[in-house]
């Protein structure tokens, strides 16, 4: 096993998935080790989406594990097995590749979502109307992570009356605001113009450098050049080539998939 | 022989449910809408045929042929025109309220109309007598005929849509209208559907009123019971429905013949009178899915779109508040004939804010708090008979309603709209007949007022100050932290996982706050009219509430308080069956405002203060052209074929 004790990030071992006849995700190993940007590419139905789902428990895998090493002297937390809110707030973010968004809540008050939800707070505290100590700390959170992506001037804007690009901002701001360990984005850059683009870069490169394990799952060759540290390639179920995206893209495997697109 | 008797009578209430079933797959079939108002629809047409014989004094030939020929089809005509056309787009929780406004309504137009007394003189079509069989068995001609009824339309229906042109445009268009209005006549096509589905309730009705009493709330409710055999078919297998429910009437006669020690007499006696609900309720929690395409949205045309205040209490929110406390306590000052019919007001308030928790907040349609609040006044009242002081009771009795909606509230877990919708009603019905129609539980209820309360003043105040309370409790659930989850779940369930949110957790908590509000409103209620009537908690009565609140805002606290007040004055004030017909047509055009009242309110005062637009501004940090810049250089370094 690649990576030794000290690993921290996100393993992913063994992890298949099945659907009737077709096996979306085959016996897939996988590193996303923190402080730096992995990305996942393969053509249309390689599987890259439903291995996500197994990640974020979305979807139940059929074999395989995926832990999370938070910090180098916790243990790691196994995953697999937990329901989705629990990897949640057991420190894995993620956003959507069809967009989810709170239409009913303002641009603030969804990235807030993300921030006061990821410790359970009692139920009944909250029915009778308690004061949430950790009110404070979120409102800290929610007004840096609309600072980092340049949404504070939409603070109070409905969520649900956006453009797509400014609602994919949206979706990752509610997922930073959880503070996570791991960060998994399945294509963020769809639907963002070249101007916010160039801002989730910058926002990704900052991210990681802040030492977040982040799993992207991109098309845009171009974008995953700009952030990617390593990237590996699926194609039907299996992860083929992993190595630099400029190596990734420049074998024949990729010229061969990626013919005629970008 | 005693057996195949038994069978042949069984086979009889089979028929009829068959009918009724076969009817409402049907109608699904060609229509593409789940028609809870199938009941209400054969309820009316039973009425009409019932004053064309009895008061008209029309031969039956001719009652037949305007009932089932012109009125039915009629009905089925305008309510696609003037209901169902315009609501083509808006999904199936959308279509789910539109049926549930039309059942109100046509139950208000019945009260309005006959009073809504009940018959037991309604015309039989089918000729008395019956066949001699071996064995000295008798088979009533009214069986054959209703049994050859049922199997010509199973056949028709079934060679309709599968072999002829017309049924394949039919299946275009319940498969998507806007796509086939291009390529057939949508409009009439689905004109024609609602026709034929409407007359096929004719038929159930007309056939079905003299075999039980003609009688508005118990005759829909018999008939929507029967949902369960199309829940069984999955709302698509014809042959499957009526084999159900042949063999769910033949199982009910048979029970009969069961006879165990006396103290479970009763229950066996309960079993074999309800075996439809009992089925329906089954059917639900077995059945994994329903054929049918259900929106993800938890309640479409229920609720306003755009962003809903949960974070600031806004001034405007406060004036009505003001208003409404002054007008609540208005009734202190009325002469005591007016005080005594305004202790339905808080009570009823408070069942409403019940729903607008489950529905209106978390976005769980619950047709079943008329269950919840019933179960909340038998536990006061048992625990008052029991000896425990009734100001505790009348709280402890709620408590214990909790527990169950707890319990009850797991199958809202990975259900929505419909399927959701029909398994609350279900819960509810299951209670009604169970419960609340069991000599057993509510025979010798303690339910008068304690001294210091049979003042109708004091008692009035005691409401108050439990509404108020009520009120207190869910303003936490719709603003905070908690508010805000509520309307993420709502918005979407997946995202909101993903924000940490356990929403399994959280439906079920809302459930069973909802349950306690609601059997909170059910004790006030018992005790404000010092009886326990089982027609307060009838679910065709929890089915009207629902429409109520959907119509004054479900999402708005204040919008059901005011509604609550609002049916009350109008049933104190007007004939019966108004009420009805107002909500009625209320819920029918809610389609068209999304939200109801409450959010019309709402919208004006938003627009008495709207804020000044702030400008959008999106502009790149130094660092944000510099990763730009160096993106595109990479990009150009490397052509990738
Ligand atoms: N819920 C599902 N049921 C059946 N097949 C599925 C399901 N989800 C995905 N698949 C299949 O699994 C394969 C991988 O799909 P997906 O993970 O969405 O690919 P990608 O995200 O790489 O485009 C596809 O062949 C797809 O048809
Ligand atoms: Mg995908």
């Amino acid at each position: 096993m690649s990576g030794g004790p000290r690993f921290r990030g996100v393993r992913i071992r063994g992890l298949r998935r099945r659907f009737g006849g077709v096996t979306a995700v085959d016996d897939v190993d996988l590193d996303v080790p923190a402080g730096a940007v992995t990305a996942l590419i393969g053509p249309n139905g390689a599987g890259k989406t439903t291995l996500f789902h197994c990640v974020t428990g979305l979807d139940a895998a059929d074999a395989g594990t995926v832990t999370l090493a938070p910090q180098p002297d916790r243990p790691a937390v196994l995953l697999s097995g937990l329901p989705p809110h629990a990897r949640a707030r057991a420190g894995v973010a993620w956003t959507f590749q069809r967009i989810e968004l709170f239409a009913g809540l303002t641009v603030a008050e969804n990235i807030r979502v993300g921030a006061e939800n990821r410790s359970g707070r009692p139920l009944l505290s909250g029915l009778l109307g308690l004061p949430d100590p950790r009110r404070a700390a979120v409102r800290a959170v929610t007004g840096a992570v609309l600072e980092r992506l340049g949404l504070t001037a939409l603070a109070d804007v409905s969520a649900g009356s956006l453009p797509t690009g400014t609602m994919r901002l949206v979706e990752l701001g509610r997922a930073l605001a959880a503070e996570p360990t791991a960060l998994l984005l399945d294509e963020p850059a769809s639907g963002l113009d070249d101007h916010q683009i160039v801002r989730l870069a910058e926002v990704l490169r900052a991210l990681a450098a802040d030492g977040l394990a982040i799993l992207l799952v991109e098309h845009d060759i171009r974008f995953v050049t700009a952030v990617a540290d390593r990237a590996y390639l699926m194609v039907a179920g299996r992860v083929l080539l992993s190595g630099t995206p400029d190596e990734v893209f420049a074998s024949d495997l990729a010229r061969e998939i990626y013919i005629g697109e970008s | 022989m005693f057996y195949a008797g038994l069978a042949l009578n069984g086979l009889a209430i089979g028929c009829v449910a068959a009918l009724a079933a076969v009817g409402l797959l049907a109608t699904y079939r060609v229509t593409g809408v789940f028609n809870i108002a199938f009941g209400s629809n054969a309820v009316f047409c039973a009425y009409v045929m019932w004053q064309c014989v009895r008061v008209w004094h029309l031969p039956l030939a001719v009652a037949a042929l305007l009932v089932l020929g012109i009125v039915a089809p009629g009905v089925g005509l305008v309510l696609e025109r003037f209901v169902y056309r315009p609501l083509r787009r808006s999904g199936a929780s959308g279509l789910l309220v539109a049926t549930l406004g039309v059942l109100v309504l046509q139950l208000g137009l019945v009260f309005l109309l006959w009073g809504g007394r009940s018959y037991v003189d309604a015309p039989s079509l089918l000729p008395a007598g019956s066949v001699r069989l071996p064995g000295s068995l008798t088979l009533p001609y009214a069986t054959i005929v209703e049994l050859c009824v049922v199997a010509l339309i199973a056949v028709l229906l079934t060679f309709l849509l599968r072999a002829t042109r017309v049924g394949l445009m039919v299946r275009a268009v319940v498969d998507d209208r806007d796509l086939a209005s291009a390529l057939v006549p949508a409009d009439r096509l689905a004109a024609g559907g609602w026709a034929f589905g409407s007359f096929l309730a004719g038929v159930a009705g007309v056939l079905w009123a003299p075999i039980y009493h003609l009688d508005p709330y118990s005759l829909t409710l018999t008939v929507l019971e029967t949902m369960g055999v199309a829940v069984l078919a999955r709302l698509t297998s014809l042959p499957i429905a009526v084999v159900a429910a042949l063999a769910i009437g033949i199982g009910q006669t048979e029970l009969t013949a069961v006879h165990p020690a006396a103290r479970w007499q009763g229950l066996v006696d309960a079993f074999h009178t309800n075996l439809f609900v009992l089925v329906l309720f089954a059917a639900l929690m077995v059945v994994p899915r329903l054929g049918i395409r259900d929106s993800g949205a938890a309640g479409g045309g229920l609720h306003r779109q755009g962003a809903r205040r949960t974070s600031r209490v806004d001034h405007i929110s406060r004036l009505p508040l003001g208003a409404l406390s002054l007008v609540l306590a208005l009734p202190l000052f009325f002469d005591p004939a007016d005080l005594r019919a305004s202790l339905a007001v808080p009570a009823l308030a408070v069942v409403f804010v019940s729903l607008v928790v489950a529905t209106g907040y978390a976005g769980q349609i619950s047709l079943g708090q008329a269950g919840y609040a019933g179960l909340g006044a038998l536990f006061m009242a048992k625990l008052a008979g029991a000896g425990v002081p009734w100001l505790l009771a009348l709280f402890l009795g709620p408590l214990l309603v909790v527990p169950l909606g707890w319990l009850t509230g797991y199958p809202a877990i990975h259900r929505r709209g419909l399927y959701l919708a029909l398994t609350t009603f279900a819960t509810a019905a299951v209670v009604a007949r169970f419960v609340f129609a069991q000599p057993v539980f509510v025979g010798a209820l303690v339910v008068s007022r304690p001294r210091g309360f049979t003042d109708d003043h004091w008692f009035y105040a005691l409401e108050l100050a439990c509404l108020l309370l009520a009120l207190l409790l869910v303003r936490s659930l719709h603003t905070g932290p908690m508010g805000r989850a509520l309307v993420a779940m709502r918005d979407s369930e997946t995202a909101a996982v993903s924000a940490g949110i356990d929403v399994r957790r959280m439906k079920v908590f809302v459930f069973a706050c909802a349950a306690g509000l609601a059997g909170l409103g059910g004790a006030l209620t018992t005790s404000a009219a010092q009886a326990f009537n089982p027609t307060d908690f009838d679910p065709v009565q929890g089915l009207v509430w629902f429409a109520a609140v959907a119509v004054w805002g479900v999402d708005s606290a204040l919008g059901a308080v005011v509604g609550a007040a609002a049916l009350v004055a109008v049933d104190v004030g007007t004939v019966s069956g108004v009420s009805s017909l107002l909500i009625g047509i209320g819920a029918v055009l809610l389609g068209r405002f999304p939200g109801g009242i409450g959010a019309a309110v709402r919208r004006a005062g938003d627009w008495a203060v709207r804020p000044v637009e702030r400008p959008l501004t999106r502009r790149l940090s130094p660092a944000g052209r510099a990763v730009a810049r160096a993106a595109a250089a990479r990009a150009r370094e490397r052509p990738v074929s």
